[in-house]
């Protein structure tokens, strides 16, 4: 079995020559939470909907359990076995909650009836309301809860979050947990709540334009990032040339700020080498690193 | 389950078919003079017509979320689930294609049925096997309408789709009396000179002409399906 | 993994006392349960636990030895902040210095 469950090479997709993805490089590990984050059109959706066969793409290469997504046949099989939210949140209006969990089920041959009834109790789901009569929220949870019934081994959720109340979201963010620990369903997912994601996520990548800037582990990346707070005796009379790794830097008067992508010891080095100076650093967050990124292109 | 899907969009759309004719049969102006087989032939257009509608209507087979009714909100959205299940694109559209075409027979001989019991005078010296002959030359010769509807479910959304399945049948009538065309090589043929009522026959070439239409059709929609991004 | 620590020092959990799965403590925290599974690998490189094959985490018996330690480390701290305290020092910059210093060592390692 391969460690990837899904492999995003080159990835590359343009709609009437406005360019959505231009050469992305995603890879999710089996069993890993994997936060994907980027600005509103930096080509999340445009992912997700070429990884379920609904997009084609342009170019490169993207599979699912080894699997090609834009063969028609192998597409099919990889929906079998994934369970889906999309971005919209929006299922057959004329159906009422029981109609829409009876006509999925039959699909997918490892839906869990134990799981569905579970999540119909936590979500509070009324079985006979007309999916049209739903909130928005009720729609996510009963897409959350289709889904996640499906007996999947890959769930791909495009905000899943996205509408539901902060109880809500801790309730769907610890089921999720719970099939990660106990089933070792691998979870793809967008968000915009960088908070959510530093708390359950172990995998990031952030895509700007069309491609991936950060992919790597979370620890790894707030491992490797840290902001210097340097303070000088005197204002240095000409801009210094800071060693690389630093992504940004922000000078008031006797202070500097540095974000260091890299290369912490360098940098502390070389501010300490100036005389008269005191240097501290602290740990950086999710949301920094995260706007550095879309910030800095 | 694709067939309950189907079930749920167009039910309503089923029992505006069987009730419209036959609430049309039951106006005493419409019904008046009908006294022989003849002077039915009005009447005969209106029901073609009537069958053209339906086929237009009951044939919006895409992979979009068909409303039922009236409007609906997150139609749009929902086609992304339909698209999401592990189902090809084909088999979507080729069930809900079968579902939409029985129910299409089943309007269209409701109407001819509707006509026969409600309007004795009109039957002239035909029996029942020709009723029978006429409902399937209808069903076969209209079908033609209704796969392109098919075809026009592919790229045209709901209120234009039907519209432009009964502007393309206005096209074919109007053209195929301007060109003079046989009665037995028209698809609308049955509905005037070529009706198995007066002949007691079917007019199999106008049958042959729409069953290559039909298939045609809905290869090219199979395709635009499969290649269609949404 | 610092409550953990913390508890096993204090003695609020003593040698052998088993520890909730991993799944557990990732649903109850709503956290990551590769990352539980990580801290729960780095206790055991401290020996703080130690993990049974099929049968969870437990507390070490090695942590006896280790709590002495913690004992005398301990009285080394006390003495320190007691003279920093004494240059008027505030508990904050205390802290930061100890963080700073700390920090500047794991980045050189």
């Amino acid at each position: 079995m391969n460690d990837f469950l899904v492999e995003i090479a080159g990835l590359t997709k343009s709609f009437r020559g406005q360019t959505a993805l231009s050469g992305l490089d995603v890879k999710v590990p089996a069993g890993s939470i994997f936060g994907f984050l980027g600005r509103n059109g930096a080509g999340k959706t445009t992912t997700i909907k070429l990884l379920l066969g609904i997009l084609k793409p342009d170019a490169g290469r993207a599979t699912i359990f080894g699997l090609p997504v834009s063969d028609l046949r192998a597409s099919i099989e990889i929906r079998r076995r994934i369970g889906f939210v999309s971005e919209e949140k929006e299922l057959y209006p004329y159906m009422t909650v029981d109609q829409i969990i009876r006509f999925t089920r039959p699909f997918f041959p490892a839906w869990r009836d134990d799981l569905e009834q579970r999540y119909l109790k936590l979500f509070e789901l009324p079985l006979k309301r007309k999916i049209a009569d739903l909130s928005k929220g009720m729609r996510s949870k009963l897409m959350l809860l289709l889904a996640m019934s499906h007996g999947a081994e890959l769930l791909i959720l495009d905000e899943p979050s996205d509408g539901l109340d902060p109880a809500a979201v801790e309730d769907v963010l610890r089921e999720l947990v719970a099939l990660s620990a106990s089933e070792g369903v691998t979870i793809f997912f967008s968000s915009h709540q960088l908070s959510e994601v530093e708390q359950v996520a172990d995998y990031v990548s952030i895509i700007d334009h069309g491609k991936a800037i950060v992919g790597e582990s979370l620890d790894d990346l707030k491992a490797r990032y840290r902001r210097l707070h340097i303070v000088f005796e005197n204002e240095p009379r000409t801009p210094i040339r800071w060693a690389p790794g630093a992504e940004h830097v922000r000078q008031e008067g006797r202070s500097v700020s540095i974000l260091a992508s890299r290369n912490v010891e360098e940098l502390v080095e070389q501010a300490r080498s100036i005389p008269g100076a005191s240097v501290e650093q602290f740990p950086v967050n999710l949301r920094e690193i995260f706007l550095e990124h879309v910030r800095g292109n | 389950m694709l067939w309950m899907k189907g079930w749920l969009e167009t039910r309503w759309r089923l029992l505006y078919g069987l009730a419209i004719p036959l609430i049309t049969l039951l106006l005493p102006r419409v019904t008046a003079g009908a006294d022989s087989v003849k002077d039915a032939s009005t009447f005969m257009v209106v029901l073609a017509f009537f069958g053209v509608f339906n086929a237009a209507y009951l044939g919006g087979a895409g992979i979009r979320t068909q409303s039922p009714f009236a409007a609906m909100k997150g139609l749009h959205g929902s086609t992304y689930y339909t698209l999401s299940l592990p189902v090809s694109r084909m088999r979507v559209i080729s069930v809900r294609v079968a579902l939409g075409l029985l129910e299409f027979a089943a309007v269209v001989a409701a109407a001819y049925i509707g006509f026969w019991l409600l309007l004795p005078a009109a039957r002239g010296n035909s029996t029942l096997f020709d009723l029978f002959e006429l409902i399937v030359t209808a069903v076969a010769c209209s079908a033609c309408f209704y796969f392109a509807s098919v075809l026009l479910a592919t790229f045209l959304d709901d209120p234009w789709q039907p519209f432009g399945g009964v502007f393309l049948a206005i096209v074919v009538w109007l053209g195929a009396s301007r060109l003079s065309i046989g009665p037995r090589f028209n698809v609308f043929g049955f509905a005037g000179a070529a009706s198995p009522l007066i002949t007691h026959t079917i007019p199999w070439p106008a049958i042959a002409i729409s069953f290559i239409c039909c298939a045609v059709l809905f290869v090219v929609a199979l395709r635009i399906a499969d290649r269609r991004e949404y | 993994m610092e409550q953990v620590r913390h508890a096993v020092e204090i003695g609020e959990l003593r040698a052998g006392d088993q520890l909730p799965p991993i799944r557990k403590i990732a649903e109850d925290l709503v956290m990551n349960p590769n990352t539980v599974a990580r801290a729960y690998r780095e206790l055991e490189h401290e020996g703080v636990v130690e993990l049974k094959h099929g049968l969870g985490a437990f507390v070490s018996h090695s942590v006896v030895a280790r709590t002495s330690v913690m004992r005398k480390a301990h009285a080394i701290v006390q003495t320190a902040i007691e003279r920093l305290l004494s240059l008027a020092l505030s508990a904050d910059e205390i802290r930061r210095l100890v963080e700073n210093e700390l920090a500047l060592l794991r980045s050189k390692k």
